[in-house]
């Protein structure tokens, strides 16, 4: 038998303990590199998702009509801004827009072709009433209104629309975004889901970016008329129920900062709670907080109610005022999952800003 | 050393070249990985600083309408209460005068919004007109 001469024991070990340490630092890196992009593409995916809504929103916004005068409705001023809350306390806004598809639009196109129209732009039935020729015309304006589901813990963006503006379907009336029989708010359509918070915010009027020196903060309710909701003491704006229908004090914002809270992707993990949780305690452990951004301005939610967050601990969330953002403080089960949202912030000028007693 | 070609295994040296290219190709493979997360945080950071500029040159406009000038603008900048949410990022403004008639001037604006990143200072700088005027609130009793 003669010899083999193949690698020798020592030989083999040597190469293997090369490919062994190199094939774990490649893996290692692979698994980085792949957490990496995990983390990046579901924050595309949610840059995305949010430019979708913000834009539309924002195009809305800028294309705000504000010249209240009494129009055919006899003395009612049916140009309106206001943001005010639902019955859950969560910001709506309505508002009176320039209608940029009223040509592109077949069924606007067709609207008011005949006179006697009678039914309205107003996502129902519309296609109907432009085939029988029913439409009235839109003359160019429209309702737009964005609310959240009816439910509470709902996390659909509806957009309610009518044209023309004013009249008993107006969407300035509550009871004409109610849900109707399969429970979807009137005149409205989704157009989003997994929004967790949408808030907006004010400047103009007596709220001014600089007096003295001094920044002022923006307001978050917003109404033209001054006449409607009672806006808070510290925002400075005057109301007096009778001016509702006086064009002549309206007033309409230069700048609205709007906030998005878009629910992460399902990929991330969340915390949940370590112990049943009261509706006073002011620290909540979780079993780890790994996954939530250290900022000053840091909001968790946990069933429906809003949490602003004082610090992150390692496993707690310390300082925590209940209650936020208008829900109420509720007690939790151990174990109920610990929401983070991703925050979007957009600011968008309005051209058409209005201070009372005349354009600027 | 009898030689029995077919019969014979690697030899060490066969084994560390071939590890050898090996090593090329992986660590060509990493530098890619790098290049594109460092592609992917310049995109995440360009995304940002389209939001504070956004938020910068609201309260710039607001402020000037409302009565502000530049230089109390410059010194007592009217943004920093917003620039909490975006910690780390310095905004620095830069402005020529254009004149134009009566009641109305431009202004060229840069803003230079700096961060750092991956321990580096980054930047991106934005360029816009504002037309500079005062509210009509401000004649007002």
């Amino acid at each position: 038998m003669h010899r083999q001469d193949g690698m020798t024991l020592i030989e083999i070990l040597v190469a293997l303990g090369i490919f062994v340490m190199l094939g774990s630092g490649l893996v290692m890196f692979l698994r980085d590199g792949i957490s990496t992009w995990q983390v990046g593409e579901s924050r595309r995916e949610a840059v995305e998702r949010a430019e979708a809504i913000l834009e539309p929103l924002a195009a809305d916004l800028r294309s705000l009509f504000t010249q209240p005068d009494p129009g055919p409705g006899g003395g009612f001023v049916d140009v309106l801004l206001l943001c005010d809350r639902d019955q859950h306390q969560r910001p709506r806004l309505r508002m009176v827009s320039a209608l940029d598809e009223e040509t592109r639009n077949p069924i606007s196109r067709i609207a008011g072709s005949l006179t006697g129209g009678v039914a309205e732009i107003d996502y129902i039935n519309d296609s109907m009433e432009a085939k029988l020729g029913i439409l009235r015309a839109p003359g160019g304006l429209c309702e737009v209104s964005y609310s959240m589901g009816p439910e509470q813990d709902s996390e659909l963006l509806w957009r309610g629309f009518k044209s023309p503006i004013g009249g008993p379907g107006s969407v300035f009336i509550d009871s004409n975004l109610a849900p109707d029989e399969d429970g979807t708010p009137r005149r409205s359509r989704p157009i989003a889901d997994g929004v967790l918070y949408l808030e907006w915010a004010f400047w103009g009027g007596d709220r001014r970016h600089w007096v003295g020196g001094k920044p002022q903060a923006p307001i978050k309710v917003w109404d033209s008329t001054r006449g409607i909701i009672k806006m808070p003491g510290e925002s400075g704006v005057s109301w007096d129920p009778s001016s509702r229908d006086e064009p002549f004090d309206d007033v309409f914002p230069d700048t609205v900062e709007i906030l998005l809270v878009l629910r992460p992707n399902r990929s991330k993990a969340l915390a949940r709670l370590s112990d049943d949780l009261d509706d006073s305690a002011r620290i909540i452990r979780v079993d780890s907080t790994a996954q939530y951004p250290l900022t000053p301005d840091s909001y968790i939610r946990i069933d429906s109610e809003w949490i602003r967050v004082g610090k992150v601990g390692t496993r707690s969330f310390i300082d925590c005022q209940r209650g936020a953002r208008g829900t109420a403080a509720v007690d939790h089960r151990r174990g109920t999952p610990v929401v983070h949202g991703s925050n979007f912030y957009k600011t968008v000028r309005v051209p058409t800003s209005r201070d009372p007693g005349g354009a600027r | 050393m009898i030689s029995h070609r077919g019969q014979q295994g690697f030899s060490l040296l066969e084994v560390v070249v071939a590890l050898g290219i090996l090593i090329v190709g992986v660590s060509s493979a990493i530098s890619l990985f790098a290049a594109g997360t460092a592609a992917h945080s310049r995109a995440v950071d360009r995304v940002r600083s389209i939001e504070v500029c956004e938020v910068v040159f609201a309260s710039l406009e607001g402020a000037l309408r409302d009565g502000a000038t530049l230089t109390q603008i410059i010194n007592d900048p009217p943004w920093q209460p917003s620039l909490v949410r975006w910690p780390g990022i310095e905004v620095a403004l830069e402005y020529g005068t254009i004149d134009k008639e009566e009641y109305t001037d431009l202004l060229l604006v840069e803003i230079h919004i700096r961060w750092i990143s991956r321990g580096q200072e980054a930047q991106e700088v934005f360029h816009q007109l504002v037309p500079r005027m005062r509210s009509v609130r401000l004649e007002r009793p």
